[in-house]
């Protein structure tokens, strides 16, 4: 009868051998498990913390600095899924950056317990930086050519340096339109690098997820008179969600999606935008009856760079930057992102984040 | 009477650019290449507007900017931002120190730009 022991001992050496560091905290808040990564990353040995509650673990530094917040923030009880999951990055000392995942652990009824992953990102988070810094530098550097065009195509259009024929101002006009789209790639790549900035400030503040939103459909609204595009928007009738957030940059989100769902629906179709007041999250939504994104396309959207090839081939132009700067953000604030497609019927999507004080 | 607009610009493109559209409106102008020289012909010669780049070789806008906010004698001239930043952040601080407006090179056009400081040179 040794296999259901053998089998434990199995599994506790793999754990213990993962790459990753791993603690599970069992349902009172009592450290059950942990592997030799996480002693390491952690600074501690599993003598000390292995069936321990937690909050009795405040004595070790890096416990009370590392694992402390995220049990605090962790407000996930739904398993299963990167809607249970909450992740977040902590700079533990210079050069030594980790990404911490916490996840719910179905072991039973009544039986959930936490599970925290934890991962050296540091050469990936110093790669970036580097990456940034580049992208930074060289973007400035590309902005005052183009500025310069834009002006001066815009002066002959507008004839400051004399008349010009229908031709003429066919080809300026075609050329200013090409101008305009590299500039608004280069501000969205100059978006991208100022978002993972490191140790930048952030300008949190309480706002109400409406004021947030409604100056983007002011925005919109014009163009989407113009391609007389159906537009209805919902929102609580009283008590708007209230959240903790970098104002501009969440309104860089909710312009983000606008963007797309006012781009690539046609002439004719319909956007919904809603505001959703949760339990404990504001939800925002926006369904358009646009291109859609393929099936096999899905899985990369919120990456860098990424253009789903359906809308390559059309008028509209874009850095595919845009939802991955949206997904840094919302990911910032401890919130999640996540949509729904169909190809040629539409796409829907989603952000949540916490409201304050619950 | 004409009125004299001081163009603090390191891009000689856009100098050249922004000079045609101001003489073309009447505007008499002068022009700086960097903040230093920019800020010595301030003092001398009192300009009516300035417009003002930020990312200059040496001395750049912002402390341009400051220099002339503390200075009694230049503390009121009006001054136009007209530069490549974009971010919240470096709006508000030009506005903190007192420009009366910040532009975005790559979004305004030039009747705007002449819109603008019509109306910074009008009195309030």
């Amino acid at each position: 009868m040794k296999s259901s022991n053998e089998w434990e001992n199995k599994i506790l050496s793999i754990v213990d051998a993962l790459p990753d560091g791993l603690l599970i905290v069992d349902k009172d808040n009592k450290i059950s498990i942990i592997n030799s990564k996480a002693e390491k990353f952690l600074d501690v040995d599993r003598k000390q913390v292995l069936s321990k509650p937690v909050l009795d673990l405040g004595h070790l530094s890096n416990i009370r600095k590392i694992i402390f917040p995220v049990l605090v923030d962790f407000k996930g009880s739904r398993p299963g899924g990167c809607r249970g999951c909450m992740k977040k990055e902590t700079e533990v000392r210079k050069n030594f950056v980790l990404e911490l995942t916490i996840e719910p652990l179905v072991l039973g009824k009544n039986n959930v317990a936490k599970m925290i992953i934890l991962r050296d990102i540091t050469k990936i988070k110093y790669a970036r930086v580097a990456e940034n810094q580049f992208i930074s530098v060289t973007v400035h550097q590309l902005k005052a050519p183009l500025s310069n065009t834009r002006l001066s195509l815009k002066m002959m259009l507008d004839g400051n340096f004399g008349k010009i024929n229908k031709e003429q101002q066919d080809i300026l006009e075609k050329t200013y339109k090409n101008n305009e789209s590299l500039i608004s790639l280069v501000e969205d790549l100059l978006k991208a690098a100022k978002v993972d900035e490191p140790g930048k400030s952030d300008n949190r503040s309480l706002a109400n997820l409406e004021d947030l939103v409604v100056p983007v459909i002011d925005f919109y609204r014009d163009e989407m008179r113009r391609k007389k595009i159906k537009f209805k928007f919902d929102k609580p009738a009283k008590n708007p969600p209230e959240i903790l957030a970098d104002q501009e940059k969440i309104k860089m989100v909710i312009q983000n999606l606008f963007d797309n769902a006012v781009k690539y629906t046609p002439s004719g179709g319909k956007i919904e935008a809603c505001i959703m007041s949760k339990k404990d999250e504001a939800e925002f939504k926006i369904k358009d009856s646009g291109i859609g994104i393929p099936e096999d396309q899905k899985e990369k959207i919120f990456t860098r760079f990424s253009r789903a090839v359906n809308v390559i081939g059309t008028k509209e132009t874009g850095s595919g930057l845009g939802l991955s700067i949206a997904k840094e953000i919302i990911e910032e604030h401890h919130g999640k992102i996540w949509f729904q497609s169909k190809e040629n019927e539409g796409s829907t999507f989603f952000f949540s984040l916490p409201i304050t004080g619950k | 009477m004409e009125k004299n607009i001081l163009i603090i610009e390191d891009d000689e493109f856009f100098r050249e650019l922004i000079s045609k559209k101001l003489l073309s409106k009447g505007f008499k102008i002068s022009e700086a290449v960097d903040g230093k020289t920019g800020l010595v012909r301030v003092k001398k010669s009192k300009p009516d507007l300035i417009l003002l780049d930020i990312l200059l070789p040496d001395v750049d806008g912002f402390e341009v900017l400051a220099d002339l906010k503390h200075d009694s004698g230049t503390l009121s001239i009006p001054v136009v931002i007209l530069s490549n930043l974009l971010s919240k952040e470096d709006v508000d601080k030009g506005l903190k120190l007192g420009a009366s407006n910040f532009l975005v090179k790559s979004q305004v056009d030039s009747e705007e730009i002449i819109k603008i400081i019509e109306k910074a040179l009008s009195p309030a």
